[in-house]
């Protein structure tokens, strides 16, 4: 019996994730090469079955030679670094307080989820409504504690940072959520012992939890870094893009490359661009969640 | 107990108090200044010093009502929960797969699999649109499940394998052990124990397949709209109707908060076994 | 397999309570996930079955069906309430889809650059006909003018002329026929205006301005006295990338200047700087943050009396006679847009054309024979649904001249009327046109540099 099991669960595996594989396999396949073939090409929108010139690799050449491309690469990275890293510091925080035990903690846990399950679409014409310099709530807020109005998605400078604070306030319970559910699976006997050695909250925090849920915060930061560099619903409904050039993020950019000025191939080869430069920069995040799961075991 | 200890803890429970209020004031507030206004007149949403105290009425949701809320509100839902039911089941069977064993190729399975979230929605809405036309399945709820499923799916299975690899391995071995096969592990002890996980992957999927806008746009016309296309209908080109936005916003936002409401049990039921808790 | 765990457990415990919990959540899924595919299924063919219309049956024999997309304005919003009527005439259904203006080019030109044919009529703003047309994308509609009897109904002798010729034909062909038309006025507040002692001008006169800006400087100042400044003479809508081109465009015209000749670009030449300075040097005088400003904002502004002037297009001013909307219906005055060296001022339109992959040709231009028709577009502008018809014969019907108390102003800008430019390549040049006008707005950019560069770029790209 145990000859078979081994020969059976050699291929188990395989078997298992064969259904997804072909799922996935079977949708994007066709959007790849379909991609890859407009990336080549100098494709105009409305032009779109007639008229494919092929021009090889000018659409990367031109992209790199566009300073446009890096502002929106600029402010993209911007937008990821600031939007992950304080959602995981609040996201963590809330979490770690939510799994205290006390009175109401359901309640408050599924309240505090709401933000995330708006549509950013709502999200975003939400606080556009919340910044508007007439009639907007900030306003009124900001003046109860004494400074004047401020213009928000209107300014060069303060555009970004307010899309990143509304970003923050929607994302932060995904945050929160994945790593209370992960608190809440971790194995009790680690923790025992420590209480029983007698060490100190935050010794425990440091050395047993936090290891504990590395993974889980590396899936975590993983996932919500992709989504924020793609992100696009919320600034197209807020900003479009301006004032200026000043959210231009990367999506937008794409965005306008494609629907605006009709450079369908063009737009193509910097999703392609986008989408190697993601996976470049995710691979050591992702290498890292590998041996963390491969230290696991206890 | 001493009294130092005592002031200890009530000064403990204070702070815990205050940090939980401030939390709830800062991520609920929107959300009730959007519920408030949707009760509001278009003159009261939009006044200067804002209007806290007022009579509510119910118009906005009148006017709503008008449009047609109801096929969007049900083509959302079936696309939300189809979608996210599909994820998790195929999800979790491919997540337990990478999790437990380490085979040829899972290294990079793993890593495909994520990527195909990387790339932005822009690259796939051409050729997705272009796909289903040639399926004959524009306009239908099919086309937006399959579209749905396929970014869902490598979330779910990147959450739920974050979960799984919590388990220690033993508890199946011993599972085994006593006759079980893998799959009845899987079923028996895996899930049940990483409920939580389960229903926070679930959430998340649902939310996302209930939000999502680009492909709506794309790939739906009158049979299969949904919801984030109704409230982006709420930008005419005369002015942005404040007040049907936020009661749409409000209409959007009720289904998914029932949802996890109901589903807050199991959320945080966490290991109620107490075996591995040891 | 996985090292092993330091944890031992209890294996008798476990399978028992272990089972009983497992089998419940199994069933919970299991239950869960069954009942979910059973309640999606009643639902949907519930839903089909009372799908169907309790249409009597057609006329023709085949039911022939078209679908419209059409942008979510009043005037389209008018145009669906009354297409039951058409269908019981004609027997021809029609399913109209509407979709927000932001959205709707996307939409249309991947249907019909794509072939998909999923929609025979579209709508089309006066911009857009550019790419259409460019693309060859629309059905000539000749075949069906030449023919006498329809022609006579049709009577494209009574659409507005530079219309049809902007923004119906292209490469010679008509290929759309206009529907409304969209004229850039200058609306001011009367009351604001007796305050301080300014004079109206003529509906069919205008200010130049220079004086606008003089008013403006006047008319800007803080009412209640806590020491902000809360009314103000005019407004910038200046957010990428329409309307601040169309702010640019409303002073470049009178300056002399234009925005193409023979597709060279020329909007940087000396007439084009000094407009954009104009604009910029207006910017005190306006509520803060115009790069985020968009025309409802502006509207919203100008309906609370916040605003003393602004320029407007006529089609959106609907609300501002509404008594209950806005604040200052029945004080407002009107005349068109401001003049500098020579007068004139910025038209645009929409104009409804046929998809070449239609299906149903015929059909289609049917639907839109009668929704460009006289009878249907009085119809829509008694209601309100229409502001301003594009056809001649309409814009000189009393009763419509009566609603619309902006109409003499927006006849006399008909008269003296210019467009945007007409190519393909519109969505390029907006685009970066928008680009380097906002970072002029807000400041970045000198206009001489703003103008210059973005002149460079479309170079490049307009050849």
């Amino acid at each position: 019996m145990r000859v078979s099991h081994r020969k059976r669960s050699k291929y188990f595996p395989y078997l298992l994730l064969s259904p997804t594989i072909l799922a996935l396999l079977l949708i994007t396949i066709f959007p790849l090469i379909y991609g890859l073939n407009l990336s080549v090409r100098h494709v105009i929108l409305y032009q779109l079955e007639e008229g494919q010139p092929f021009i090889g690799l000018d659409n990367f050449i031109s992209m790199l030679n566009d300073p446009m491309f890096f502002n929106a690469l600029n402010l993209t990275s911007v937008l990821v670094v600031a939007t992950v890293s304080l959602e995981l510091l609040i996201g963590l925080a809330l979490a770690l307080l939510l799994n205290k035990e006390f009175r109401g903690a359901g309640v408050v846990t599924t309240a505090l989820l709401m933000p995330m399950m708006m549509a950013p679409i709502v999200v975003g014409l939400m606080w556009k409504f919340m910044y508007n310099y007439d009639f907007g709530i900030f306003q009124y807020l900001l003046d109860l504690i004494g400074i004047p109005k401020m213009l928000f998605l209107g300014s060069g400078s303060l555009a970004l940072p307010s899309i990143i604070v509304a970003d923050i306030w929607q994302w932060t319970p995904f945050m929160m959520l994945v790593i209370l559910a992960g608190l809440r699976s971790l194995p009790r006997a680690p923790f025992e012992a420590a209480m029983i050695d007698g060490a100190s909250g935050p010794r425990v925090f440091a050395d047993i939890t936090l290891p504990l849920l590395k993974p889980i915060i590396l899936i975590a930061v993983l996932l919500r870094a992709i989504d924020s560099f793609k992100m696009f619903d919320q600034i197209f409904i807020m900003t479009r893009g301006g004032p200026g050039i000043a959210t231009e993020v990367f999506s937008m950019h794409i965005y306008l490359r494609a629907f605006a000025y009709y450079y369908v191939g063009y737009a193509t080869a910097m999703a392609l661009t986008m989408l190697y430069a993601v996976s470049v920069i995710a691979a050591p995040l992702i290498k890292n969640i590998e041996s963390s799961f491969e230290s696991k075991g206890t | 107990m001493a009294p130092n200890a005592k002031i200890g803890r009530a000064f403990k429970k204070g702070a815990l108090t205050l940090c939980v209020t401030v939390a709830l004031v800062v991520f609920l507030f929107p959300i009730f200044w959007m519920v408030s206004t949707s009760l509001k007149t278009a003159d009261q949403a939009i006044s200067n010093p804002p209007v806290w105290i007022f009579s509510p009425t119910f118009k906005n949701y009148e006017d709503i009502w008008a449009k047609g809320l109801l096929l969007p509100l049900y083509n959302s839902l079936v696309i939300a929960a189809s979608s996210t039911i599909l994820a998790i089941a195929l999800g979790s069977l491919s997540a337990y797969s990478l999790a437990r064993f380490k085979f040829y190729g899972s290294k990079f399975t793993a890593y495909w699999i994520i990527s195909t979230r990387m790339a932005p929605a822009i690259a796939f809405v051409l050729p997705i649109y272009l796909m289903m036309r040639n399926l004959g399945l524009l306009d239908t709820q099919v086309s937006m499940i399959i579209a749905h499923t396929t970014f869902n799916l490598p979330l779910a299975i990147w959450i739920l394998r974050g979960y799984f690899a919590e388990i220690p391995v033993d508890m199946e071995e011993a599972a085994m052990m006593d006759g079980c096969s893998r799959m009845g592990a899987l079923f028996r002890i895996v899930l049940p124990v990483c409920v939580s996980g389960v229903v926070a992957a679930a959430v998340i999927c649902f939310v996302f397949s209930w939000n999502e806008f680009m492909y709506a746009l794309v790939l739906t016309g009158v049979d299969a709209k949904t919801l984030p296309l109704l409230v982006a209908g709420v930008q005419t080109q005369r002015r942005i109707m404040w007040g049907e936005m936020t009661a749409m916003g409000t209409l959007v936002i009720v289904p998914a908060f029932i949802i996890t409401a109901l589903l807050r049990k199991h959320l945080l039921r966490g290991l109620a076994f107490g075996a591995v808790k040891g | 397999m996985r090292p092993e765990a330091t944890n031992r457990l209890d294996v008798a415990n476990l399978s028992e309570s272990e089972k009983k919990v497992s089998r419940r959540t199994f069933a919970k899924y299991v239950g869960g996930a069954v009942a979910v595919a059973a309640a999606a299924a009643a639902g949907y063919s519930i839903y089909e079955t009372t799908k169907t219309p309790p249409e009597q049956t057609p006329i023709t024999t085949t039911t022939t069906e078209i679908a419209a997309l059409l942008v979510d304005q009043p005037s389209f919003r008018g145009a669906a309430k009354y297409t039951p009527e058409f269908e019981q005439q004609t027997g021809i259904k029609v399913n109209v889809e509407f979709v927000p203006y932001e959205t709707y080019l996307e939409k249309i030109i991947m249907d019909f650059a794509a072939h998909t044919g999923a929609y025979d009529v579209a709508c089309l703003d006066s911009i857009w006909i550019g790419p259409m047309g460019g693309g060859g994308l629309l059905e000539p509609l000749k075949k069906w003018l030449d023919d006498p009897k329809i022609a006579a109904q049709v009577d494209v002798g009574d659409f507005l002329p530079t219309h049809l010729d902007l923004w119906g034909t292209w490469n010679g062909e008509t290929v759309a026929l206009p529907w409304t038309s969209d004229v850039a006025i200058m609306i001011y507040n009367k009351e604001l205006f007796d305050k301080e002692g300014i004079n109206y001008p003529d509906p069919t006169g205008q200010i130049t301005w220079d004086q606008l800006h003089d008013y403006a400087a006047r008319l800007t100042k803080d009412t209640n006295g806590d020491g902000e400044i809360d009314q103000y003479g005019s407004a910038l809508t200046c957010i990428r990338d329409d309307p601040v081109y169309m702010e640019f465009l409303f002073r470049l015209f009178p300056f002399g200047g234009d925005s193409f000749e023979n597709r060279k670009p020329i909007f940087n030449r000396p007439e084009g700087v000094d407009a954009l300075q104009h604009l910029l040097d207006l910017r005190p005088f306006c509520p803060p943050g115009p790069t985020a400003m968009n025309w409802e904002d502006t509207l919203d502004l100008f309906m609370n009396g916040k605003i003393a002037m602004i320029q407007m297009w006529d089609s959106l001013v609907g609300d501002i006679e509404t008594p209950g909307t806005s604040k200052v219906a029945g004080k407002c005055g009107y005349c068109t847009n401001p003049s500098q060296k020579i007068k004139a001022a910025n038209m645009a339109g929409w104009t409804i054309g046929i998809s070449k992959d239609s299906r149903n040709k015929d059909a289609a231009f049917r639907y839109v024979q009668w929704l460009t028709s006289k009878e249907t577009v009085r119809r829509l502008a008694y209601e309100g649904f229409v502001a301003t018809p594009a056809r001649t014969s309409l814009l000189e019907d009393p009763k419509i001249v009566e609603r619309a108390k902006w109409l003499t102003t927006t006849l006399e800008s008909l008269r003296i009327g210019k467009g945007p430019p007409r190519m393909p390549e519109y969505g390029a040049f907006l685009s970066i046109i928008g680009k380097y006008l906002s970072q002029a707005v807000d400041g970045t950019l000198g206009p001489k540099e703003a103008l210059d560069g973005a002149h460079d770029e479309v170079a490049a790209i307009v050849k």
